[in-house]
Order: C-alpha cells, then sequence, then structure tokens
C-alpha cells in the first residue's frame, strides 16, 4: 500500500524514484566512462579511436543522456544533503536555488560541448576542430 | 527530551551516536558522493575536450600522467567504486533483499572491504 502522506514538497516520492532510476543508468555507464578513461591515461586508447568512438552520432546520443542521468543524479543527492545539513529555511531555499542554477547551467554548456564538434566538422563554427 | 516548537527535529544527530561500520558506509556514500560532484562533471568534460581535438588531447594526456591527475584519478575511481558497489547495496535494500540487521552489516563489510583491496590494487596498477 502506498503511503498517502506526502511530506512537506507535496510531491511524494518523485525524488526517491528519480534518483533510483538515474542510478541504474549511472550504473552501467559511469564503469564504461571511467575505463575509457583509465585506457587513455595508460596510453592504450589513441586520438584517432577515442575520436571514433566519441563523436560518432550514438555515442553523442548516449552522452547526452548520460550527462542527464548524471546531473538528475547530482540534484536529487545534493538536495538530500541540503536538506538533511542547513536547517535554516531561507538559507536552504537560497543554497537549492544557487545549486539548481549552477547544474542547469552546465548541462546547457555541456549539452553544446557534445554537439559543437558536428559545427566544427563541417566548418560553421570559425574555431574549428583543433 | 524536550521539543523545540520552532524547529522540527532533524535527521542526522551525528554526534549522539556510537560509531559502527554500518554508519561508516552510510556517512562515506554521502562524503564520496559529494567528492563525485566534484570531480565526475570535470573527467566527463575532459574526456569530451580530448575526443574532439588532437591539441586538447595532447595536453589532456600530460594532465592525466602528471602527478596531481594521477592522484586525482586514483581518488576519483576510488570513490566511484565505493559509492558504485554500496550504491548497489542499496538498490537491493530498497527491493528488499538484504533488509536484515545480518545482512546490513555483512554487506557494509564486504563493500568496506572490497573498496580497501581496489585501492590497494589500483595503487600498484596505475
Amino acid at each position: 500500500m502506498r503511503n498517502k502522506d506526502l511530506g512537506t514538497a507535496g510531491t511524494g516520492f518523485h525524488d526517491w524514484y528519480w534518483q533510483r532510476i538515474s542510478a541504474v543508468f549511472l550504473l552501467f555507464s559511469i564503469p564504461v566512462l571511467m575505463g575509457v578513461l583509465l585506457l587513455t591515461y595508460n596510453g592504450n586508447i589513441s586520438f584517432e579511436t577515442l575520436n571514433i568512438a566519441l563523436t560518432h552520432p550514438i555515442s553523442k546520443t548516449l552522452c547526452n543522456l548520460f550527462l542527464f542521468a548524471m546531473l538528475i543524479h547530482i540534484w536529487t543527492g545534493l538536495k538530500v544533503i541540503v536538506e538533511d545539513y542547513v536547517h535554516t529555511t531561507a538559507m536552504r531555499v537560497f543554497v537549492l536555488n544557487v545549486l539548481l542554477v549552477m547544474l542547469a547551467g552546465f548541462a546547457f554548456y555541456m549539452t553544446y560541448h557534445i554537439w559543437a564538434e558536428l559545427a566544427y566538422t563541417f566548418n560553421c563554427i570559425p574555431c574549428g576542430g583543433g | 527530551m524536550k521539543m523545540n516548537n520552532k524547529q522540527p527535529p532533524l535527521s542526522p544527530h551525528l554526534p549522539i551516536y556510537k560509531w559502527r561500520l554500518t554508519m561508516f558506509a552510510s556517512i562515506a556514500h554521502r562524503m564520496s558522493g559529494v567528492f563525485l560532484v566534484l570531480t565526475m562533471p570535470m573527467a566527463f568534460w575532459l574526456l569530451l575536450s580530448m575526443s574532439h581535438g588532437k591539441i586538447m588531447y595532447a595536453y589532456g594526456l600530460s594532465w592525466l600522467q602528471s602527478s596531481t591527475g594521477t592522484v586525482l584519478l586514483w581518488l576519483m575511481c576510488v570513490a566511484l567504486f565505493y559509492h558504485l558497489i554500496n550504491g548497489i547495496r542499496f538498490l537491493l535494500l530498497d527491493i528488499g533483499k538484504t533488509d536484515s540487521r545480518e545482512a546490513m552489516k555483512l554487506s557494509a563489510k564486504i563493500v568496506v572491504f572490497s573498496t580497501i583491496i581496489f585501492a590497494l590494487v589500483l595503487a600498484v596498477k596505475i
């Protein structure tokens, strides 16, 4: 039976639910990312391999999904921590809003960073691919 | 205990509990989480930048192989390993597989000791 008391936020178990959904997605994607980073560190992945692996449209899409899952997980996790340790309501609202703006900004910037390489390839942006 | 009506009691009263391994596992999950919030976005950004251009690849690789980069990479891998397997432990708890007191104690031991072993192996291999 589901609990009818939705708590102070009035949104029931949404945060809890999204934290678990993103956790299951990250459980499979984060080891791949860390493996690629460690192999690159060891010199086992050359620039050509890394470029092909991460600029394919499918991997761009997966990178974007990973980005959103990571940011949802960061938001729900930090929210729980802030709600536990910041005891003044005004301060809590302020801190959570600052965090939300920072995470949203990072989401926009990284989405641009993931897809801008297409623009570099077709010479749409003057700075080029390097 | 007399309740203060203006401020309801909030959950983590850390100083009043005796330290136990399960409690340490829970606190360490939060601490590794905060550390990963600071480092994972940077790692993701670095890997993407390295895949986009030869110059950035060379810069990124030389930074990763410097002492700062190596130590940060090691710390991040250890924090990630811990957060990952303790996260699996919490997910198993959510679906009701390990909700007895003994199971939580045993799984906390498994998680902490396997993290120590992983950290040592990675420190040797990295």
